[in-house]
């Protein structure tokens, strides 16, 4: 063992302890098996992801499609646990064989599609539709009761190493556009996706906090319809919005959160005891305030889950303490999303202060009486609902703090009083 | 719980082992997907332990169980990072989500940060043969699995990430 080695294998050791376990993770573990397991019914987990984005287009808003497009991706005739199956085989139908042919696919599985339209690639993802043989589908709708439903169109849809062949039955007479139920990847972002009639050409989620997030249209000669799909954070509620070509909104689908229907909807509206390594979702920031002592918080926003009492707007939440010291303060505040209001508190030698970012800020400066000067940090994280800045400066008479923008130009001020 | 297992007496079996499994290497497990770079390492090792549930049927023996749901954390933290720098690329302006925490730096000795900086800044296949080998300390036969890569890949792999984590070093000084 070299000395490089040696060296090597202690950081290792020394990173690996500063990584923590939950309590409940077993029952998550086995939470999350169920729940895949039923919903999927598939066996290969190098194309969950692919499935979990694109394999809901079969499914209209109220109606749940599982078994036909799964087995049409593994390719083994379907999964082995009770479930919503073709309720007709027959020859050359999805049953038997692919509608689409895919890279890497076995050649041994036939392809029984016709290509029927261009090949449209938008976003990375390559689209196309084929004519198959007149299938039908058991399809378990919001009631629970299974319904045959027939079918000749699929939809197929390839990106990277994967892709799907995905049954779809067309839209009913007037309705412009069809959803499938939000899917979930490693908990942190749902994906929804649909058909739509060729008149919409963009799709937007506007999210509850007031961001929009860009969707993908993918449309093209001999398309039937529309294949469209959205990615954006879990756990808030959205409104998928269609618009047309003059950007005129078609129609506008509202996907609340947690779903009406979802077993995520607790049943009791109680608080539980606030747990922050649970309850929220927090990224770390480190602040050298002007005596030299390192200052580590965590900051962020609650998750709206049970821990809020009717689903309320996630809230500010923060664990701070000294380095190489326990945590000094755990607290969350109630700070309504896109408010902009400060907080206080001590933690000898320093103040500090945080609170939501104005929306066009990108920098926020503590200036003292004296003129000296605190630069904080705006803290951005892929599932806040918002931007959040804090500042630590040692303990004084008060402190006016001042955002900017990313042109330099001050966006507003706060006067912070003195600490009591 | 449902495990799509064959028979009901499979499901109690492989919910047994697989809660055996977990609770002797599940914070093994966490702390790997973590040094591999992992944003949330217990996400990554919870769904790789969800997998190892859903497909215990189907293993050769319960031996490869280990096996298996180490590779699933490997390939889970790769496409996680993957998608992370898609994500990255998309918002330019959000703070990478995987960047060293200030808890990291403020704790760590810092020749240690040094070396887990250096480590951080290897491309992925060679930092999680460095991790394989220098932290679980496995075999070559044993990363190679895990990697699903050849034995002879992990060898020049382990060896040239050495060699970058060496030169990085000396430079930083």
């Amino acid at each position: 063992m070299t000395d490089l080695e040696d060296r090597v294998r202690d950081a290792l050791l020394a990173r690996a302890g500063e990584f923590t376990t939950s309590p409940d993770a077993w029952e998550r573990t086995t939470a999350r098996a169920g729940r895949r397991a039923v919903r999927w019914q598939s066996r290969r987990p190098r194309r969950q992801r692919w499935m979990t984005r694109f394999t809901p287009l079969a499914a209209a808003a109220a109606v749940l499609v599982i078994a036909a497009g799964t087995a049409i991706l593994a390719g083994t005739g379907g999964s082995q646990a009770p479930r919503v199956a073709p309720t007709s085989g027959a020859p050359g139908g999805f049953g038997n064989g692919s509608p689409c042919a895919f890279p890497g696919q076995s050649p041994k599985i036939p392809v029984t599609g016709v290509t029927i339209s261009a090949k449209v690639t938008v976003d990375g993802v390559t689209t196309w539709w084929t004519r198959v043989p007149d299938s039908s589908f058991g399809v378990e709708n919001s009631q629970g009761k299974v319904q045959t439903r027939t079918t000749n169109l699929a939809l197929c849809q390839v990106h990277g190493q994967g892709g799907t062949g995905t049954p779809v039955w067309p839209l009913g007479q007037g309705q412009l556009v069809q959803a499938g139920s939000p899917a979930t990847f490693l908990a942190d972002s749902t994906s929804v996706s649909g058909l739509a009639v060729g008149s919409i050409t963009s799709v937007t989620a506007d999210l509850a906090n007031g961001h929009v997030i860009q969707g993908s249209v993918a449309y093209g000669k001999g398309f039937p319809y529309a294949a469209w799909w959205v990615e954006y954070l879990q756990g808030i509620s959205a409104t998928l919005v269609f618009r047309d070509a003059a950007g005129h909104v078609v129609k506008e689908l509202a996907e609340p959160y947690p779903p009406a229907s979802s077993p995520r909807q607790p049943k009791a509206r109680q608080l539980t005891t606030w747990d922050p390594t649970r309850a929220c979702q927090q990224d770390r920031v480190q602040q050298r305030v002007a005596d030299g002592t390192k200052v580590w918080t965590y900051i962020g926003f609650t998750v709206p889950k049970a821990v809020q009492p009717n689903h309320a707007p996630p809230t500010l939440c923060e664990t701070t303490g000294t380095a190489g010291a326990p945590a000094s303060f755990i607290g969350t505040y109630a700070l309504p999303a896109g408010q902009n209001v400060k907080r206080i508190f001590a933690l000898y030698p320093t103040s500090s202060v945080s609170g939501i970012v104005v929306p066009s800020a990108t920098s926020v400066t503590a200036v003292l009486a004296d003129g000296e000067k605190y630069t904080g940090t705006i803290v951005t994280n892929k599932l806040f609902t918002d931007p959040v800045w804090i500042v630590s400066y040692p303990l004084k008479e008060r402190a006016t703090l001042v955002f900017r923008n990313a042109a330099g130009a001050v966006v507003v001020t706060l006067t912070v009083p003195a600490n009591p | 719980m449902r495990i799509l297992d064959d028979t009901d007496a499979g499901q109690t079996g492989a919910e047994t082992a697989v809660a055996g499994l977990f609770a002797a290497r599940y914070p093994e497990l966490v702390r790997l997907a973590g040094l591999l770079g992992a944003d949330d390492p217990e996400d990554i090792a919870q769904e790789a332990f969800a997998r190892l549930l859903r497909c215990y049927g189907s293993l050769r023996d319960a031996d490869a169980a280990l096996a298996y749901v180490r590779a699933t954390v490997c390939n889970l933290t790769r496409n996680r990072r993957r998608h992370l720098r898609v994500v990255r690329l998309r918002t330019p302006a959000e703070r990478p989500v995987d960047a060293e925490s200030s808890e990291q730096a403020a704790l760590l000795r810092e020749e240690q940060r040094e070396v887990i900086a250096a480590l951080a800044a290897l491309p992925a296949r060679r930092r999680e043969a460095i991790v394989l080998r220098y932290w679980l300390g496995l075999s070559e036969a044993e990363i190679a699995a895990a990697m699903g890569i050849s034995a002879g890949t992990v060898k020049s792999q382990v060896s040239r990430g050495l060699a970058a984590l060496g030169q990085a070093l000396e430079e930083g000084r």
